[in-house]
């Protein structure tokens, strides 16, 4: 309650005041989540590099643009959805969109080349690779649920979605990601 | 699935793998705060050129205060939220209004609910042992509210009326409740209240006395119930202190001076008043013999009764009724009271039945002498009573109060006597006129006095 408050203070400073060291405040505090949240979608490190710092710079021109522009309920929020919607874009862009539903599952293989070339732990490489071949809703949901662990309430918000629909995706993403594991 | 959350939990924790390069995060942050701090710079020097700073813009900062820093959830608790503020301004503002209300007002019936509201908070937060002290103090506190019921005026005398009957009605209510959180509290709880129960409980029967003498001169029915009311609560009275120094007294405390004085005036005032009532009842019976022997009480009947009995000596006595002088009244009453079997043979249908009445004249005249007899030993012994009973204060309290008690219903049952043989001749004696104390003289009047007595 403290940390959401405290992010609010600073929300408002950057609104009110356009106060760069607020806005850092906020960066420092969101700069690893974001940055995972795009990197498990691309698995490309410059991509994801470019990607986060645009997210970062929409956010600051969001929030500083017009002062009759509605209220910020929650920062996570805000800064996920203007993620997403980057990353709409960047797919859309450069057409490279990458959605895997389980009937694809057997032509995805493990093509990426960046999971091979880092040291990691067997079964964390494994999910990550499942989770590529799954649809974008899926991984999105538990991304957002499982690694960052956030509540239903503000995934909720993130994806613009009623908290049941919301359990229910989580529900079935998970059922999904548990069967890709078993089969691979 | 616990295993596979565990898997997922740990992804973030995979160093390299999902993360971003530190030494890239602090790069990043520095050109990205460079780049938004020159964009700053030009807006902020345009924005001093342009805008100044209005109402508007004041309110729309402070509502945006007010929806980043209020609970998300707020919008939903507003309504309970105003809901409960206007409960409670109402609430506040009838209370304030009805503050200062006297009986009568308009805002009377607020301030009694708020006060039946406020004493039934009271009984709740109070443990059962302490609850007799706050109902003693709620009896007080409607004694004190009959009084200033019965004190008000230019109020409509039926409206009054109904408000002295409530209220008498509440102060025997709380006495009564009183009463029964007396005899359940502990003895040292008791011990405590000696004085206070005195004090308070001899207040309330003076009060429920006043109040009958107040009322007495309008509507002397209502006074004689005030009055029964008022005797019972004396009764009450007594049997409280007694529950309390009887209480001390198992507690194995003494009885402090103080207390003992506070009970002896107690008593004192009971007896006073006792006397007060004797005396009146005494005076009253003596009245009604002096009616019956000296035949006044017949002359009142023949009287007053103008239904009954005038008109049966209009039968019996020619002429004109508002003509009758009181010497042909006399004479019919003679012939009534010496009447012979000789004379109910010759005697018309009229004359029978004033025979009948005269009989039971007779009857009742015999009653009040018995209540006369009844009395007159009653007040014979009081004096002595009274002598025992301040004697008994000073070596067994409890015994004085037992001794009051005694005495009280002695009183009692020798008012009612001859208040029920009142009753009883009332269909035959002039009411006002006996128990005003009156003694009309008829026998003297002339037509004037025989329909001033008949109006009455």
């Amino acid at each position: 309650m403290k940390a959401n408050y405290r992010e609010k203070l600073l929300v408002h400073k950057v609104q009110e005041k356009k106060d760069n060291e607020a806005f850092g405040e906020l960066y420092d505090l969101y700069i690893e989540k974001i940055y995972r949240f795009v990197f498990i979608k691309l698995s490309n490190k410059e991509e994801a590099e470019d990607i986060t710092s645009e997210v970062f710079l929409k956010t600051w021109n969001y929030l500083t643009a017009d002062k009759k522009q509605s209220e910020i309920k929650s920062f996570s929020g805000l800064v996920y959805r203007i993620a997403r919607n980057t990353m709409v874009d960047f797919f859309r862009h450069k057409s490279v969109r990458k959605e895997y539903g389980i009937e694809t599952l057997e032509d995805v293989g493990e093509d990426s080349e960046l999971l091979e070339q880092i040291d990691v732990k067997h079964e964390v490489s494994n999910i990550l690779q499942v989770l590529k071949k799954m649809k974008r809703e899926y991984q999105e949901i538990i991304l957002l649920r499982y690694i960052e662990e956030l509540s239903i309430a503000e995934i909720a918000e993130i994806l613009e979605k009623r908290k049941t629909n919301v359990r229910v995706t989580l529900h079935r993403a998970l059922k999904i990601l548990k069967q890709l594991l078993e089969k691979k | 699935m616990k295993n596979l959350r565990r898997q997922l939990k740990e992804v973030k924790q995979a160093k390299g793998l999902v993360n971003p390069d530190p030494s890239w995060v602090l790069e990043n942050k520095q050109k990205l705060l460079n780049q938004i701090s020159n964009t700053t710079a030009v807006e902020q020097k345009e924005k001093k050129q342009n805008v100044p700073e209005n109402m508007q813009y004041a309110w729309l900062s402070f509502t945006r205060k007010a929806k980043v820093f209020l609970p998300q959830n707020m919008a939903s608790l507003a309504r309970p939220l105003a809901t409960a503020v206007l409960a409670l301004l109402l609430t506040t503002s009838g209370w304030v209004a009805s503050a200062y209300a006297e009986p009568g007002d308009v805002f009377w019936g607020t301030k009694e609910a708020f006060g039946v509201v406020v004493e039934h908070g009271r009984l709740v937060l109070t443990r059962d042992d302490d609850e007799a002290p706050l109902h003693l103090e709620f009896a007080s506190k409607r004694a004190k509210v009959l009084q200033q019921v019965v004190d008000r005026e230019n109020i409509d005398p039926v409206k009054k009326k109904k408000m002295v009957q409530k209220a008498v009605e509440d102060v025997e209510k709380k006495l009564a409740s009183a009463d029964e959180s007396l005899q359940k509290i502990s003895p040292e709880k008791a011990s405590k209240m000696v004085k206070d129960v005195s004090l308070k409980t001899k207040e309330i029967s003076k009060t429920l006395k006043d109040t009958a003498k107040k009322v007495e001169v309008e509507d002397s029915e209502f006074a004689k119930d005030i009055n029964k009311k008022a005797t019972e609560s004396t009764k009450k009275s007594l049997e409280m202190v007694e529950v309390v120094v009887q209480k001390k007294i198992e507690a194995q405390l003494e009885i402090s001076e103080d207390e003992k004085n506070v009970i002896k005036e107690h008593i004192d005032e009971v007896v006073g008043n006792l006397k007060q009532d004797a005396q009146k009842a005494q005076t009253q019976a003596e009245e009604l013999t002096e009616g019956v022997e000296t035949g006044a009480i017949s002359e009142h009947e023949l009287v007053t009764s103008t239904v009954g009995v005038v008109e049966e000596v209009e039968n019996s006595v020619e002429g004109d009724p508002s003509t009758t002088t009181s010497d042909s009244i006399d004479t019919e009453i003679e012939a009534v009271s010496t009447t012979t079997s000789e004379n109910v043979e010759t005697a018309d249908e009229s004359d029978v039945e004033q025979t009948i009445q005269s009989g039971s004249l007779m009857e009742s005249g015999e009653k009040v002498k018995n209540v006369v007899k009844t009395i007159g030993d009653a007040v014979e012994s009081f004096d002595e009573d009274v002598e025992g009973v301040d004697v008994l204060v000073e070596e067994d309290i409890l015994e004085a109060i037992k001794k009051t008690q005694e005495l009280n219903d002695s009183v009692e049952q020798a008012v009612d006597g001859v208040s029920k043989t009142v009753e009883e001749l009332l269909p035959h004696i002039s009411n006002s006129g006996l128990r005003d104390g009156e003694t009309k003289d008829v026998t003297e009047g002339d037509e004037e006095s025989v329909s001033s007595v008949e109006e009455k």
